[in-house]
């Protein structure tokens, strides 16, 4: 197992390295200079001169492949440079920011699948009834809802009409665990909500399916009860595909907090993101894809080996 | 706080504002500096300023906390550009010289100050016995520091370009500093009112070097405690402030909320004392029992920003042709919720240089194709103009499309992000460009960057082969005037023929005034509504 992991890390490798040079490649190419958009975006303006010594300063007079190598030298070390807007280290900035967004994801994550597996599981077992089209009313609302608008109208609902939750803000978990489940439930729910649809509809299509399976005509036939036939038979082989909806949305959370962070004020990666892209802060975006890239990587790492613990033939290589 | 139920129409009026979202809602992170501001701004209530009740003492202490919707480029006045960071800067540092509400110059660290000739200026400041926030103690060298730091090329001070008339501080004793100019700079107050004259000390700001932006150490009368980015600031009292029992705030905490409906939410729900209102929700905070709402003209006005080197607006036959045949009332009622003026040309009654007697253009379409015609474009024209994926723009800039449609004018509009547009327009390849601008303190500030040839804002200045037209030329020449002039019932005459120009020889497409519009709870008191729209919060108290 533990070598599997190692190919499966050292595989990573190349992945990332494309992912940089893209992303470096398509911010220079789309951004143009960032020192000029700086200067030209501002209130006050730089002298032409300050503008020359600044560009010198950030290496942007070198060429593009000698700027990626040296950045990329750098981030090997662990140096992912200065962001050009705040001057503060790059590392920093997301080492400040991973925690909110994995906080934020997490809780998203167990709630779209504390409501979705259990939905899905109901909608399958009880197929074309009222439960069944019930579930895929709520499925399918929370796929066609856009998740900003939703956030807001939670906001105007639970921050403004009920006052029982705050609007927006965020209070880390291991400042004040509290406060912390009082600022991350109507992010978390929202974000959550938004990912139950795909999940409730691939948990029902492939309960329907499990259960028509002889192993489970045959479990009811030996006199088991339903409820085992369903969670012991049924769910643990349902499992399987639902897990590689699981972990590509994994993915699909680093992108959703982008959305969310921006609607509830959360300082997360996703914030980071959106704010470096608009101000065309380079390093800042290299290093958020990077960090993203590694994150939807590791996800999916996770997704295999938990096919190996659901499914003994893949983990004995059969 | 009490809260408030839901009623039907409260619903909907909420609803609509989330609504207005749609679309749109995630993609105005980035508009941090207010160059590029297109905010709108009431016809009916022009100014709500509350009138100032001295006899109400202060109450002291408490915790203001106010939401924003971005964080500072930067808290060092020099490398600090984005025209918000007032709102931080103005309560950590001192100025030499302060802009009242009204625009004219009040004491700062210089109790008195006076032109000893046209190109001489001398600060006075008795009371020098106060230290910076870290203990150093001020020396009047500081002034003189602070200006040649802006000045060095090295420092790569946004603040530079608004001191180039400087030619040199002198110190003469303790309690002077000498400022001498190479040409007559009518605006040098008003510009040491801004970031410029922000007083610093050579010892924290080289000790914090390039991190001086991040962990600033001014005189002020609050001092910064926490930054965390885009997230919040936290400023609390500075107690050994130069002047006794000041400020009354123990604390600003300042959030950043970049969503404008979320910031009234969080006012509306008692999580923010103070809040920018973003026009869309101007009428819900006007009727909202639990909000004090104010109201008070802006600097800033909506335009389109023309560059009039570029064919086919060379020609001030289609550049007038553009401007008659606009609509404004429109603009301001559909894409402002009538909050604003109707725009005569670039001051506004927040100024004391706005012409009174000089009435906005109004829609004539067919004035609006004769001019085309006389131009050669009878059968109309097609151009391009260039807009920012903003709330507001994008519905305006259809709007502006299909006005002009009515005459023959095709515009195409094109996307581009705030700074990328910037860069592309003033590398000349757009004609037009929608872009609101926040406006100056001094008039000259607003009129010569934007409409004078050589102006930092005058993209038509970037353009080498560029021929001054006639109407160019004498307007150069009335601009150049009016900043020599100290007198300002004199300037003020100038600027009533300069704005006439502009807007009879269609130098911008000018809509709206803006209105600032200031949200806070019952308890705040103290507000000064500077028509700069930059928060002095340091002022603020807290009635509970």
């Amino acid at each position: 197992m533990s070598g599997y992991i190692v190919r499966r890390a050292l595989n990573a490798i190349p992945v990332l390295i494309f992912v940089s040079i893209l992303v470096f490649a398509l911010t220079n190419v789309m951004s143009g200079d960032p020192v000029e958009a700086i200067s030209g975006g501002s209130e006050a303006s730089l002298t032409p001169e300050a503008i020359d010594q600044l560009r010198e300063e950030l290496g942007l007079n070198d060429p593009l492949p000698v700027q990626y190598l040296n950045w990329l030298r750098a981030a090997v070390s662990g140096d992912l440079g200065k962001s050009i807007t705040t001057n503060r280290p790059v590392t920093e900035a997301i080492l400040d920011r991973l925690p909110t967004t994995l906080q934020l994801a997490l809780v998203a994550w167990f709630i779209g699948v504390s409501i979705s597996i259990p939905l899905g599981i109901l909608a399958g077992v009880n197929r074309n009834t009222w439960i069944d089209h019930l579930a895929t009313v709520l499925a399918l609302g929370g796929v066609a809802m856009p998740a900003f608008w939703m956030g807001l109208m939670f906001i105007l609902m639970f921050g403004v009409w009920w006052q029982v939750l705050p609007p927006s803000g965020f209070v880390s978990v291991f400042d004040d665990p509290a406060q912390a489940a009082k600022y991350l439930v109507l992010p978390a729910v929202t974000l959550g909500l938004h990912q139950t649809g795909s999940l409730t509809r691939q948990m029902r299509s492939s309960m329907v399916e499990v259960l028509s399976q002889d192993y489970v005509r045959t479990a009811r036939a030996k006199g088991l009860k339903e409820r085992r036939v369903i969670i012991m038979h049924g769910m643990r082989n349902a499992m399987l595909p639902v897990l590689t909806v699981l972990g590509l949305q994994a993915g699909a959370l680093v992108g959703g907090t982008v959305v969310i962070e921006q609607v509830f004020a959360i300082p997360g990666m996703g914030r980071l993101a959106l704010t470096s892209v608009l101000s065309q802060d380079i390093p800042v975006i290299q290093g958020v894809v990077l960090v993203s890239a590694i994150a939807v990587l590791t996800a999916n790492l996770v997704t295999d080996l938990l096919y190996g613990v659901l499914d003994p033939r893949i983990r004995h290589g059969r | 706080m009490k809260p408030t139920y839901l009623t039907r129409r409260k619903a909907l009026q909420s609803i609509g504002g989330g609504a207005a979202l749609l679309g749109t809602g995630v993609l105005f992170g980035g508009c941090g500096g207010d160059d590029d501001d297109s905010g709108g701004g009431g016809t009916d209530i022009v100014d709500t300023r509350p009138t100032p009740v001295p006899s109400v003492v202060a109450k002291k202490g408490g915790t203001l906390k106010v939401a924003m919707a971005a964080d500072p480029t930067g808290l060092d006045p020099s490398t600090s550009r984005g025209g918000g960071d007032h709102n931080w800067l103005y309560s950590i540092f001192d100025n030499m010289v302060n802009n009242d509400a009204k625009f004219q110059v009040a004491k700062g660290i210089a109790e008195k100050w006076e032109a000893i000739d046209d190109l001489t200026i001398s600060l006075t400041v008795p009371q020098n016995q106060f230290t910076y926030h870290d203990g150093t103690p001020f020396s009047i060298d500081d002034i003189k520091y602070t200006i040649e730091r802006h000045l060095d090329p090295a420092t790569k001070s946004f603040a530079a370009g608004s001191l180039s008339s400087v030619d040199k501080v002198e110190i003469p004793d303790s309690t002077h500093a000498v400022i001498k100019l190479k040409t007559i700079t009518a605006s040098i107050y008003t510009i040491l009112g801004d970031r410029a004259g922000m007083v610093m000390s050579p010892v924290p700001t080289k000790k914090g070097g390039a991190d001086f932006t991040n962990r600033p150490v001014g005189s002020g009368p609050f001092k910064l405690d926490a930054w965390a980015v885009d997230a919040q600031t936290k400023l609390s009292k500075f107690a050994n402030y130069r002047i006794k029992d000041y400020p009354h705030l123990d604390n600003i905490d300042i959030q950043i909320v970049p969503n404008s409906s979320v910031r009234f939410a969080n006012l509306r729900s008692g999580n923010a004392d103070l809040i920018f209102v973003d026009p869309k929700d101007a009428s819900a905070a006007k009727s909202d029992s639990a909000v004090q709402f104010v109201q008070y003209p802006s600097t800033g006005y909506t335009q389109v920003n023309l560059n009039i080197s570029q064919p086919p607006l060379n020609d001030i036959r289609v550049r007038q042709a553009l401007t008659y045949s606009l609509n404004r009332k429109a603009i301001l009622d559909g894409i402002y919720f009538g909050v604003g003026e109707l725009a005569n040309g670039p001051i506004t009654a927040a100024s004391w240089a706005y012409n009174q007697s000089l009435k906005p253009i109004e829609e004539d379409l067919t004035k609006a194709k004769q001019l085309l015609s006389a131009a050669g474009h009878a059968n109309g024209l097609t151009f391009d103009l260039l807009i920012t994926s903003g709330e507001t723009d994008v519905p305006l800039s259809a709007m502006l499309k299909s006005q002009w449609a009515r005459v023959g004018i095709n515009v195409n509009l094109v996307s581009r992000t705030a700074e990328q547009a910037t860069v592309e327009y003033r590398d000349q390849k757009f004609p037009m460009f929608l872009v609101g601008f926040s406006g100056r303190a001094d008039p000259d500030l607003t009129i010569f960057d934007n409409f004078h040839s050589k102006g930092a804002f005058n993209r038509a200045s970037f353009n080498k082969s560029y021929t001054l037209e006639e109407s160019q030329v004498s307007l150069d020449a009335k601009i150049l005037k009016a900043r020599q002039i100290y007198d300002q019932a004199q300037r003020k005459v100038f600027y009533d023929d300069i704005q006439k120009q502009l807007v009879e020889n269609a130098h911008g497409i000018f809509f709206t005034h803006n209105l600032n519009l200031v949200g806070m709870s019952k308890r705040v008191r103290g507000f000064t509504p500077y028509g700069d729209g930059k928060l002095r919060l340091h002022e603020l108290w807290l009635d509970s």
